[in-house]
């Protein structure tokens, strides 16, 4: 590295600093994503510009985004959770069979307190058994897949919609949004707040960045990653209380193969899928651009086939974004 | 080495075995703030070994460690980093996707954490001052503590450390072969920071297998050798030649010669 010896030290301007803070975000292609999808959308589809649409987007956005959330967290910290579409069905459906029993200011603390003790388990399995995350939350999706399966005899469980803690989670206002967009918002706000404003949030990118060096440091690594599986449980469990009062019932496979959209909207919202990079913020950018496209092909009168196709295509063209503002910003060091 | 008060710390007959390997054999250290020790010796002569004692790494088999002339048993890293021992490895403690002052404070937090109402956070104004400061005292300047540690060249990552030991009150800083993969330029650079530790009063063993390096900036000299001490020489007492050659040879002839 040349030598920069006429640069007057510590002369920081604002504007440098802002600079430095623009290079540094990961979510640029996201942005640059949601854009170029309302565009597109906005000649091809029906009414794309409506309130109705927005709401829409919105809507799927909230919950997919709860989930994000914590996934983006933990794939940060250098892990994987593919068991949040499962955990999601799962607390539903404990939810809907213990309300059959019970008020749902009981069942809904328990269901919660079971999906985030999955999650410490899952974290406990990796951390302590030092089973790879990929793996062990496959196993997740499958064993909790099959106790939601068990639970429900596979049957439709009636959701008593107009529960008041139901509702409170997702009522729908008169001008046709539900209140869980204000649950995502929330958890977007805590969840920075929390990376990027709290010693804990330190730790979390430096476990993900550099283990060896966290540990080095003194970061209570094997803490920080138990209590972030919990978290990623724990906020699928809440995504998937919160989606209840949209539909009739719960069907057994609710939340099927949603792990694979969340993996693909946080790559798109600038997450390092090796951790120690990436942003709550952008992984919310990534789910409403997953969401946008959704909403934009059903208005588009194509079949919803296409919209797996669409996202795959969306993840290239993000990743291929994310990589170059990446090794801009990182240098050729960091693979 | 024989007045008590004068070191930080030392280490009386340590012997460390591994299995039916004797890593270290009766083995004595020792140094004083203020000065730089350069432990020298070929690989496998112990020098490894000897600092992970130091580092609460390995838990001696025999001896005895004494820190400011008391007895001293550690248990593990983070007790001897708590004393004040701060270690820098090769394969440095640098987190490359996170910026400088992040890392600078980095299991640290305590000291740039503020209140708000009944929550603490992060005060990202303090970290970014600290880094700042801490940095410059060294005598490293930073274009931005906001760029990525990765931007970062070897020399400027190993005066991170540096920087970032004698600001948290380091008393000894242990530096494993810190030049091994710096080029000549960075290299002096951060032989001028070990000095500045110095001067701040801290102690620095030095570890290396080159005694061109080391020779500029060590005031006394251990030469390890198959697990036990050669000696310890202050500096006007032996030359380079000397000295590489009792490295080389692991004493045999130079002690012959004596």
């Amino acid at each position: 590295m040349a030598e920069a010896a006429t640069a007057a030290p510590a002369a920081e301007t604002t504007l440098d600093r802002a600079k430095a803070f623009l290079a540094f975000r990961p979510e640029t292609a996201a942005i640059l994503a949601l854009i170029t999808v309302s565009i597109v959308f906005s000649f091809t589809a029906e009414d794309f510009t409506t309130k109705a649409a927005f709401y829409s987007i919105i809507t799927l956005a909230s919950e997919r985004g709860i989930v994000a959330c914590g996934v983006a967290i933990l794939l940060i910290a250098g892990h994987f959770d593919l068991s949040v579409g499962s955990v999601l069905g799962l607390t539903a459906i404990i939810v809907g069979t213990l309300m059959a029993d019970m008020p749902s200011s009981a069942a809904v603390p328990l269901a919660l307190v079971i999906a985030l003790s999955i999650g410490l388990l899952q974290g406990f399995a990796v951390v302590k058994l030092g089973i790879p995350s990929f793996i062990l939350t496959l196993g997740g999706l499958l064993l909790w897949r099959g106790v939601g399966y068990v639970i429900s005899e596979g049957l439709f469980i009636i959701v008593q919609r107009d529960d008041t803690l139901l509702q409170i989670f997702s009522h729908r206002l008169d001008t046709g949004l539900y209140v869980t967009c204000f649950w995502f918002l929330g958890v977007v706000v805590l969840g920075t707040l929390f990376l990027q404003r709290t010693r804990f949030g330190n730790w979390v990118f430096a476990t993900g960045g550099n283990y060896r060096a966290a540990k080095e440091q003194g970061v209570p690594t094997d803490l920080v990653l138990i209590l972030l599986f919990g978290l990623s449980a724990f906020l699928a469990g809440l995504a998937g209380t919160v989606q209840m009062p949209r539909h009739l019932y719960i069907e057994s496979n609710r939340g099927r193969l949603l792990e694979l959209e969340i993996i693909a909207a946080c790559a798109i919202g600038g997450t390092r899928i090796w951790g120690g990079y990436g942003s709550v913020i952008g992984a919310a950018l990534g789910v409403i651009a997953v969401s946008t496209i959704q909403v934009g092909l059903a208005r588009s009168g194509v079949p919803a086939e296409w919209f797996d196709g669409f996202v795959g295509l969306l993840i290239v063209f993000a990743v291929v974004i994310n990589r170059s503002v990446e090794r801009r910003n990182l240098g050729e060091r960091v693979e | 080495m024989s007045s008590n008060g004068k070191w930080l710390i030392e280490a009386r007959n340590i012997s460390k075995r591994f299995g039916h390997i004797t890593a270290l054999s009766e083995v004595d250290f020792a140094v004083a703030p203020g000065e730089i020790v350069g432990l020298v010796g070929d690989n496998g002569a112990g020098k490894s070994t000897l600092i992970k004692v130091l580092s609460g790494v390995h838990i001696p088999d025999d001896g005895q460690l004494l820190w400011e002339g008391q007895p001293l048993k550690l248990n593990n890293p983070k007790h001897a980093m708590e004393l004040g021992i701060s270690t820098v490895y090769q394969d440095l403690a640098i987190v490359d996707t996170m910026s400088i002052f992040r890392n600078f404070v980095l299991g640290r937090e305590e000291g740039s954490t503020k209140r708000f109402g009944p929550f603490s956070y992060l005060s990202l104004g303090t970290a970014r001052k600290i880094a700042l400061e801490a940095l410059n005292n060294v005598g490293i300047t930073i274009r931005s503590v906001d760029e990525p540690a990765a931007k970062l060249s070897g020399g400027e990552r190993q005066s991170i450390e540096i920087g970032r030991a004698v600001y948290y009150q380091a008393k000894l800083l242990i530096m494993d072969e810190p030049a091994s993969a710096l080029s000549l330029i960075e290299t002096e650079k951060v032989l001028r920071f070990m000095e500045a530790a110095k001067d701040a009063g801290v102690a620095v063993i030095f570890i290396t297998h080159n005694v061109h390096q080391v020779f500029s900036v060590a005031d006394r000299f251990v030469v390890l050798s198959h697990g036990t001490t050669l000696g310890t020489f202050d500096k006007d007492e032996k030359t380079k030649e000397e000295l590489s050659e009792m490295i080389v040879t692991g004493g045999s002839e130079a002690i012959a010669r004596m």
